[in-house]
């Protein structure tokens, strides 16, 4: 990192911003670089014909924004135009759809410390809810404008595929950064192009004028692509053809002076051309254009042949005269820049960067944090517990103004935007640790965390992250706290040692997986539990004493739903049978089989009662099907088979569904061996549902016995059934506990409050570093 | 079977650690490339039975090269520079621990790193080979001419014109190895400077076990004392 009082004179920027017709990502924008770690820029936004709210967004800024106009819709004119009005060192392009991370300039700046550096860029994540990718990444170009965007670096593919005979490294507009000394030697844009392919054609000519250009595996800035006047998002029909006319050109210009053949110059030239037709063919066949649309698209193509041909072998550059370069080039000392940031800056909340919505909490007592929380499922695909978990705190925190890193497993490396947190999607790796292959929990459980590291180093590199929290479970962050980069919280939540115990298993791998818990306990920087019974059994089962001072209990909270959602028992309701409802895994560690038991005896009592069983069938896993080799729901109608038509079982059902049913039901059963918490209780509460627990782990601490529900011992199926007749019995204290459930709820346990208590820790922690 | 212990398996993680600052495999890949890529190039423009490359064909294979080699010398750079930022750790690590006297102070200050370093060679043959001249060195191709009566005359002047492009060539090819030789001698500078690192690394390690050693005897003499 760049140490800004380490410098006399630091390095100043000046934030050069395009746009038109954007004024809601663009105040989305500005908003992102409030928070900018580097405060020595200046931002420049330059307005092209607009007919939006873009002017009435920057009169919000006023005095802190230079407002400069570009009257045709010409990004490179646009560009020009920025740099010429441009007083920093450095001059900076991000899109007007774009968001840069907290770290931005500082890292730029940390580059341009190298005196032979004149441009750089860092990579580009779409998170364009459609369809996440990265989108550059040291990306490489050719003279008759042959790319690829994404390398993973610099070594990768050294012999690049393609007839261009000068390959340099591809800039792309969202996220470059040029000396501005060296921008104006070179004459800046070529006006020519309108839009794509400016950018790579002026890394072309500084590389060829002398200049180093480097891009950059850090730096990020996260791409929401927006519509414009050239393509709506949404739809594929647009002027393509805009991208044939800048290619022809770019070929025919940079491919003679470069020394391509004129052969290959051609022949490239109608590859655009070509591949074009090719493409609007397949969209039309796939009805996803119009005849009509084809035909003006294919016309297009040849319109834009023609002229980028004539453009590149009879017209002049369109460049800026060398004398403005001359001229502008140290007259205006870089600190005369109009500082962006000013005193309130640092005391504004995080922003939506796919919608621009602002949290709850828009100016804080104290500068928001940046966290990063992990959890190797997440939603909305697939997701368990802890993920379901992950998403509530990520939302609260995200309400209460901070910004939301969270790190997920993923198919390929992509970054989202769900609900208020930034989710980075990682592959599992399985490259290290080999020696530990015969045990296959503990090396992918290694592996996997060695990748989160990895990915960590990244964020707190660039995005500023100060503190990662890890659930036990897993022990995603095990290698990070190793490291000791950052500091890390874990989440203690059920381990994987209580889930082998209650399952009876018994192996070396799940003896190094409980020994790694336990590291991750001992060198956290502290350890949080959902409640006092997880603390003192987490203790307890490994032997170590957390002190004083290093743990604290914040009880989960969920999203209480709105008052007309709610569905209390109504004791004078004559039609319909009374409905239990089941909700988690159908597994031995959630009490299935005791249920199971139950369900005869109060049938016999009140025979038209309803048990309906929502939850995956997870009978491989406890073994349940090796032993009995039956699943769950075959064992019932085996075992139970005259009560089969009173016991519904859904399955994994959705989590609209899962709403609907616990909206519905009259009481809810959960009768868990052992629940580090038990959300599910809580969720039934929320549309104010009586419940029945156990005495076991957490649960005492959310119902509330007597109460809100009633607790029974765990492995008891006697006193389960019991304890049901006695609730569907009585319809006055269905009613009553349901309520009184939904009260205890709203005071004690909501997403909010669980947020707002995170972030005291968290603040604890980061202070004591 | 062997019982494994969890300082084991840490101690395995915290080598991971210290082996992510250098990426070895991935320069080695680099430099593989370059030399692939070099034979491929060789085997073509020289090549008997096919006509003679042109010089533009020639110099655009060059540059590439060029650029190839460029890159492996930046990674290569980036790789010295990580080093050089582990050998600093090292050398707080050594400072700390003289200071406390406790390895579980100095770990707290996050400078674990304890693994030895495990040098691997960096194919440097393969640098010399292509830093030679006669890596570039063209012979004239001519074919005899199949035209009846003035075959003779189109032979010279066929001879002449070829001639004359692998003058050009030649002289081109001496500056191209030339340029490549200051790349090779870089890259073994770099290299060099490497290995200097890896043996300053372990020195200071081994330090560091003498400093610990006599601050545990001197330790123990004072308790006994």
């Amino acid at each position: 990192m760049v140490t800004i009082e380490g410098r006399a004179t630091p390095l100043t920027f000046s934030v050069v911003v395009n746009t038109t017709d954007r004024a809601g990502p663009l105040q989305t924008l500005l908003h992102a670089l409030e928070h900018q770690s580097y405060p020595h820029f200046e931002v420049i936004v330059v307005v092209g014909p607009t007919r939006d709210d873009t002017l009435k967004v920057l009169s919000l800024y006023e005095g802190r924004v230079q407002v400069l106009h570009c009257p045709a819709a010409n990004l490179s004119r646009s560009r020009n135009i920025g740099l010429l009005a441009a007083r920093g060192d450095i001059v900076a392009y991000i899109d007007d759809d774009a968001v840069p991370c907290q770290r931005w300039l500082e890292q730029l700046a940390y580059l341009f410390e190298d005196p032979y550096l004149a441009g750089t860029g860092g990579v580009v994540y779409m998170i364009y809810p459609q369809e996440s990718r990265v989108q550059h990444r040291i990306g490489i170009m050719s003279s008759l404008f042959e790319h690829k965007d994404v390398r993973t670096s610099w070594l990768e593919h050294l012999t690049p595929p393609g007839m261009g005979c000068q390959w340099t490294a591809r800039m792309m507009g969202t996220n470059m950064a040029f000396r501005r000394q060296a921008l104006l030697e070179v004459g800046g844009f070529d006006e020519f192009f309108f839009y794509i392919g400016e950018e790579t054609d002026l890394a072309l000519r500084m590389v060829r004028a002398g200049h180093v250009i480097h891009p950059v595996l850090e730096a990020p800035v996260y791409h929401v692509p927006a519509s414009s006047r050239h393509r709506r998002m949404f739809s594929y029909y647009g002027k393509w053809w805009l991208q044939t006319r800048s290619g022809v050109y770019f070929a025919i210009k940079n491919g003679l002076s470069a020394g391509d053949a004129v052969g290959n110059i051609v022949l490239r030239c109608l590859h655009l051309v070509h591949g074009h037709w090719m493409d609007y063919g397949q969209l039309w066949r796939e009805h996803k254009i119009t005849l009509a649309q084809l035909w003006i698209m294919r016309l297009g193509e040849l319109y834009a042949l023609t002229i980028g041909t004539l453009a590149g072998l009879f017209a002049k550059r369109r460049l800026l005269p060398r004398s403005t370069g001359e001229s502008a080039v140290g007259t205006e000392t870089s600190a005369s820049i109009l500082r962006f940031q000013n005193e309130q800056s640092t005391l504004q909340g995080a922003v939506d960067p796919v919608s621009g919505k602002p949290p709850l909490l828009r100016e804080l007592p104290a500068p928001p944090l940046r966290l990063c929380l992990l959890s190797s499922k997440y939603p909305p695909t697939h997701y368990d517990g802890v993920g379901r978990l992950t998403h509530l705190m990520a939302k609260g925190l995200f309400e209460l103004g901070h910004t939301v890193h969270v790190i997920t497993c993923g198919e390929a490396e992509q970054v989202t935007f769900y609900d208020g947190a930034y989710v980075h999607h990682i592959p599992q790796q399985t490259g290290r640790y080999s020696m530990y292959r015969r045990f296959p929990n503990l090396f992918h459980i290694l592996n996997y965390s060695h990748t989160v590291y990895e990915k960590v180093r990244r964020l707190v590199a660039n995005d500023g992250v100060q503190i990662v929290d890890s659930p036990i479970w897993q022990c995603e962050g095990l290698v990070t706290t190793i490291s000791g980069i950052v500091p890390t919280v874990v989440r203690l939540v059920t381990t994987s040692r209580q889930v082998a115990d209650l399952h009876g298993e018994r192996s070396e791998d799940l003896r190094l997986l409980a020994e790694m818990e336990r590291t991750l306990i001992e060198r956290a920087s502290y350890v949080l539990s959902n409640t006092r019974a997880t603390l003192e059994f987490v203790q307890s089962v490994y032997q170590i004493e957390i002190p004083a001072g290093q743990y604290a209990v914040v009880p989960y909270g969920i999203v209480p739903v709105a008052d007309e959602a709610i569905r209390p028992f109504d004791p004078e309701r004559q039609a319909g049978p009374l409905k239990v409802l089941y909700v988690g895994r159908l597994e031995k560690r959630k009490g299935i089989l005791d249920l199971f038991r139950a369900i005869p005896v109060v049938l016999q009592a009140i025979p038209e009662v309803q048990f309906i069983i929502a939850g995956q069938d997870n009978s491989t896993h406890d073994g349940f099907l090796r032993r009995t080799g039956m699943d769950y729901p075959t064992y019932f109608a085996h075992r139970y088979g005259s009560y089969a038509s009173r016991v519904e079982f859904k399955g994994m059902v959705s989590d609209e569904a899962l709403q609907s049913l616990y909206q519905s039901c009259d009481l809810f059963v959960a009768p868990s061996l052992y629940e580090s918490f038990g959300l599910i209780y809580l969720e039934a509460m929320n549309y104010a549902k009586p419940v029945i627990g156990c005495h076991a782990g957490g649960i005492p601490e959310v119902v509330e016995h007597g109460v809100t529900g009633l607790l029974v011992d765990p492995g008891a199926p006697k006193a389960l059934a019991e304890a049901i007749l006695t609730l569907l019995r009585a319809p006055a204290r269905l009613r009553e506990m349901g309520l009184a459930g939904r009260q205890r709820l709203l005071e004690k346990f909501t997403y909010l409050q669980m947020a707002h208590q995170f972030e005291q820790a968290y603040r604890a922690v980061i202070a004591r570093q | 079977m062997r019982t494994i212990s969890a300082d084991e398996v840490i101690q395995n993680i915290e080598f991971e650690l210290l082996q992510s600052a250098v990426s070895h495999d991935d320069l080695g890949a680099g430099i593989q490339s370059v030399r692939q890529y070099q034979n491929r190039v060789r085997e073509k423009l020289l090549d008997l039975s096919r006509d003679t490359k042109n010089g533009r064909e020639i110099i655009i294979h060059l540059c590439q090269i060029n650029e190839m080699l460029i890159t492996v010398i930046q990674e290569l750079n980036t790789a010295l520079h990580a080093l050089q930022i582990e050998v600093r750790k090292m050398a707080r690590l050594a400072q700390v621990k003289a200071l406390y006297g406790s390895a579980g102070q100095a770990a707290q200050a996050g400078l674990q790193p304890e693994e030895p370093t495990h040098a691997r060679a960096i194919p440097v043959s393969d640098i010399e080979r292509a830093m030679r001249e006669e890596a570039l060195h063209l012979e004239l191709d001519l074919r005899p001419a199949a035209v009846p009566l003035i075959g003779g005359l189109v032979k010279k002047l066929k001879f002449a014109l070829h001639d004359l492009v692998l003058f050009y060539t030649r002289q081109l090819a001496q500056k191209q190895t030339a340029v490549n030789r200051t790349y090779g001698e870089g890259m073994m500078y770099l290299i060099e400077t490497c290995e200097q690192q890896r043996m300053e690394i372990d020195l200071l390690r081994a330090r560091l076990a003498a400093v610990e050693s006599y601050l545990e005897i001197r330790s123990g003499n004072t308790r006994s004392g």
